[in-house]
């Protein structure tokens, strides 16, 4: 019954909670962060790809998972901006 | 760098006011740069020595209003083709008796041509104008001037090309296109023989942009008719 269980547990567990969320919250935004550095570093270089659309799974990534999304998403810009197009790094012509 | 033969309007040609090379090509150019991300620069040289400038690696492309030819493949590498084009023939206003290319090698006529560009070919070739009476030039424009001065009887050179200078203000009263394209050919940038990074990027940029319009774009822009 809920009645009998004391208030300090129930108090104790809430405050636990609370801290786990807290920790795994900045956890992820740190991890989230990192991610839309490392993609804003190894992305964009060709001006057609989006350094914010990679960056942006940092900035809302609450999970590890996010983190893989931005770099995924960063390796695909490369790659060509949806187009498959190749980047030559300002190679002068 | 980018060697082109700036005396082809409207591919490429001098603007008088900026002495900068524009047109068709360097607009291209431009596009293709910010999808690959490279710099190009434009160089003027001799079209009659362009083939050999490249090959011995004086420029990284070239990109002058260049027909795809298998004997050019011969010294250098090809993009896919961005624009599709034929000989015509330009004659003095009045001229009657030159009414197609077939009538070209007729009547001893005298035919100019640019040196080294499949308009010489053609001349040679598809009208049959006998090889003593072709007029070489090393660039169009100074055939044009010889036309206009009774120097010559015609020209055969690139349709587009043609079609500009019969419409420039110096030509215009003096020189008229006469019947249609008498071939067909695709112009592609030729690139060093192995330099796949430029040839792989060029054709990346270009299938982009001829799938995004940008090209139909800047024929419409430059009044270049297929």
């Amino acid at each position: 019954m809920y009645s009998v269980i004391p208030a300090r547990i129930l108090f104790y567990n809430e405050a636990h909670k609370e801290g786990i969320q807290m920790k795994g919250l900045r956890l992820a935004l740190l991890l989230g962060l990192l991610m839309a550095v490392l993609a804003a570093c190894g992305g964009s270089s060709t001006g057609t790809d989006s350094t914010g659309a990679q960056g942006s799974p940092g900035g809302t990534g609450t999970t590890g998972a996010s983190g893989s999304a931005a770099a995924g998403s960063a390796a695909a810009s490369r790659a060509g901006t949806t187009a498959g197009l190749p980047d030559l790094n300002g190679r002068a012509v | 760098m980018i060697g082109t033969d700036s005396t082809y309007p409207p591919f490429e040609s001098i603007d008088p006011a900026t002495n900068q090379i524009v047109g068709f090509d360097p607009d291209l150019m431009a596009e293709m740069a910010k999808l690959i991300n490279i710099k190009p620069e434009f160089k003027t040289t001799s079209f009659d020595t362009i083939f050999e400038a490249l090959a011995s690696k004086q420029f990284d492309a070239v990109m002058s209003a260049v027909t795809i030819t298998d004997e050019r493949k011969q010294k250098v590498d090809f993009t896919d083709p961005y624009v599709s084009i034929g000989q015509r023939v330009v004659a003095l206003k009045g001229n009657d008796k030159i009414k197609s290319y077939e009538d070209l090698k007729t009547n001893n006529f005298q035919v100019g041509v640019q040196r080294g560009t499949t308009g010489e070919q053609a001349a040679l070739t598809t009208a049959g104008v006998p090889d003593a009476n072709v007029k070489r030039y090393d660039d169009i424009a100074s055939a044009f001037a010889d036309l206009k001065n009774n120097a010559i009887d015609a020209i055969v050179a690139d349709g587009p090309t043609v079609a500009n200078y019969t419409g420039q203000p110096e030509y215009q009263d003096a020189v008229a296109l006469v019947g249609d394209a008498f071939t067909t050919e695709d112009y592609g940038i030729a690139v060093q023989k192995g330099d796949t990074e430029l040839l792989n990027g060029f054709n990346a940029a270009l299938a982009q942009l001829k799938q995004n319009g940008k090209i139909d774009e800047l024929k419409r822009k430059y009044d270049i008719k297929e």
